[in-house]
């Protein structure tokens, strides 16, 4: 099975099992929440929330491992990276809605039983300031101040001014590339960190020390998690400058993905432990209720929020501001973004499947590959060279899948070419122009194998 | 202490400010002395107009409740949370008894059954 298929395939699952996690997480009450419903003291021990919550729980164990069974299809196509990366997009892509179905299903049940029994607060819908939280700095938590992240900054700048003395060649601007983005995220994330920092308090109820407490928490994660990402970026920078090679580029990026990964879970999971722990005796008098502000418990609409991005009821996350219409563009760009991927897979699918065409007429090489088209004309060819296995390569600028390589390459004992091959169909023709080089191939041997016998004659 | 800004209520955003704050120190809540958050980190951390706030805190100083300053934010006036500042009701004051006395006539409500209710508002407000 190729490697593709051991990265994407444990990636979909590790989505199922996220999504799993958090929609079987709504069904513990913290900060009076369940389900996105918030409900007193004696609602959350009821026995008709216990069942809601139980039959919620049920689909949701059999809509997600439905979900896992299904992309254990991609077994089947396990040697095709275009084909695995349209299956499991598609998986991944049910798993983000699917899920939430139930979810949807049972708020809105439970918020129709909060209306039957009468649990409706009456400050349910109202603005909670609280005072003291204000006013005495009860919440006592410190930005950690820009000191901790001067280090990741320097050892990223120090990084890249490594970089610009590497053997300039084809690779080489990918890693400088590479030296900048990772420059500019550590920036970002030293910017976001004061964002999040000043967000406004957590308010539960009347006890201030408890919301007090839960606004610390809140900020000593993300403060821990945004360090945590900027150290793991700057070593990350270290890494691809000082060994830039495909292997250190892939071994490397896995490392960075896994330890971003590592410290949001983490970090989600305790925040939310922690929330349940601190809140379960609320509830009993006054406390937050803004369930009309929330469209199924999800979705965050408050026209009378002048804030754009607020934070999550439940766990560290942030969520937008439907009311606002920079909140309304986000939500139209994300949803935009997630309805770009079947796009891009069919787009893969083509590239990878349809037929390449070369031919040779006029004095001319056309190769042509939907919108690609390489024309090469003979008298400009100083040499061709049949190569009959593909010499090891990597990819400059360009496609490189299963069945179809295209664009600027750089090959062992070769240098740069333009490339235009299906790597998988030996042999491959070689040209070089005074200009530039070329490694052209179709999907049939015997075509190659012709293509190149008229080129040659030609070229002698 | 808990504000507690209603949105929908006709109520303007700064009168119900002002309302609670007064609420606050009658109940005891808010005790002499005690510092209040500044015009600028409650309009902040409450995402309410800073105007709408300063309007609050304006009323309330202009009535004794509060007094501002500059580089320590707003108190609670002494005078105020002592319930030393016994000056009978004021103009404002009596005008909005005899709406609620009118109101309460027009309901058939009795002059003892009003009585009753008043005081017994009067003590759930008033604890010390």
């Amino acid at each position: 099975m190729s490697l593709f298929f051991w990265i994407l395939f444990p990636t979909s699952i590790m989505v199922i099992a996220l999504i799993y996690y958090v929609l079987r997480n709504a069904t513990k009450p913290k900060k009076n929440i369940i389900l996105g419903v918030t409900l007193p003291f004696e609602g959350r021990n009821s026995a008709e929330v216990a069942e809601l919550c139980r039959k919620f729980k049920r689909w949701l164990n059999i809509i997600c491992a439905s979900l896992v069974i299904v992309s254990l299809g991609s077994l089947f196509f396990a040697e095709r990276f275009s084909l695995i990366l349209t299956y499991l997009m598609a998986v991944v892509f049910l798993s983000i809605f699917l899920p939430y179905i139930p979810y949807i299903k049972y708020n809105k049940k439970l918020r129709a039983l909060k209306r039957e029994k009468n649990w409706i607060n009456p400050a349910a819908g109202k603005l909670m300031v609280d005072t003291k939280l204000i006013t005495e700095n009860n919440i006592d938590s410190r930005f950690f101040g820009f000191k901790w992240f001067s280090a990741p900054l320097l050892i990223s700048i120090a990084a890249l001014i490594y970089g610009y003395f590497l053997d300039l060649d084809s690779s080489t601007w990918g890693v400088l590339i590479l030296l900048w983005m990772n420059l500019g995220i550590i920036l970002m994330f030293t910017a976001l960190s004061v964002f999040i920092f000043r967000q406004r308090p957590e308010i539960i109820d009347r006890d201030t020390a408890l919301s007090a407490a839960l606004t610390r928490i809140r900020r000593h994660f993300w403060n821990r998690s945004w360090i945590l990402m900027t150290y793991s970026t700057a070593l990350w920078s270290v890494a691809i400058a000082l060994f830039p090679s495909q292997m250190t580029f892939i071994v490397s990026t896995f490392a960075y993905a896994a330890i971003l990964l590592v410290v949001a879970i983490y970090s989600e999971m305790k925040i939310r432990s922690l929330q349940y722990k601190l809140t379960e005796n609320s509830g009993s008098d006054a406390y937050v209720d803004e369930d009309d502000y929330w469209i199924w418990g999800l979705l965050y609409y408050n026209p009378n929020d002048t804030r754009v991005v607020k934070n999550e009821r439940i766990g560290m996350g942030m969520t937008i501001n439907l009311a606002k219409p920079a909140g309304k563009f986000q939500m139209a760009l994300a949803a935009l973004a997630i309805l770009l991927i079947p796009f891009t897979c069919v787009w893969m699918i083509m590239e990878d499947y349809t037929p390449k065409s070369v031919s040779v007429s006029d004095e001319t090489v056309i190769a042509h590959h939907l919108r690609d088209e390489y024309v090469i004309k003979l008298d400009d060819v100083t040499e061709a060279e049949l190569v009959e296995t593909l010499p090891s390569n990597v990819r400059v600028v360009g496609i490189g899948l299963d069945n179809s390589s295209k664009g600027l390459f750089n090959f062992t004992g070769y240098g740069d070419a333009e490339t235009f091959i299906n790597p998988k169909v030996p042999p491959f023709i070689y040209l070089e122009t005074a200009e530039k080089n070329y490694m052209i191939g179709t999907d049939s041997a015997d075509e190659t194998k012709e293509i190149f016998e008229e080129i040659k004659v030609n070229v002698e | 202490m808990l504000l507690e800004l209603d949105f929908s209520s006709d109520t303007p955003i700064y009168l119900q400010i002002r309302n609670q704050i007064v609420k606050g120190i009658a109940s005891g809540e808010l005790e002499a002395d005690e510092r209040l958050p500044t015009v600028r980190g409650l309009a902040e951390q409450s995402g309410i107009n800073m105007m709408t706030v300063s309007k609050a805190y304006q009323v309330l100083k202009n009535e004794g409740y509060i007094k501002t300053d500059r580089r320590s934010g707003a108190i609670v006036a002494a005078a105020a949370a002592d319930g030393s500042q016994h000056k009978g009701l004021g103009e404002r004051e009596r005008n909005a008894l005899e709406v609620i006395i009118a109101e309460a006539k027009i309901q058939g409500i009795s002059r003892e059954a009003f009585l009753t209710e008043c005081g017994e508002i009067y003590d759930k407000e008033v604890i010390k």
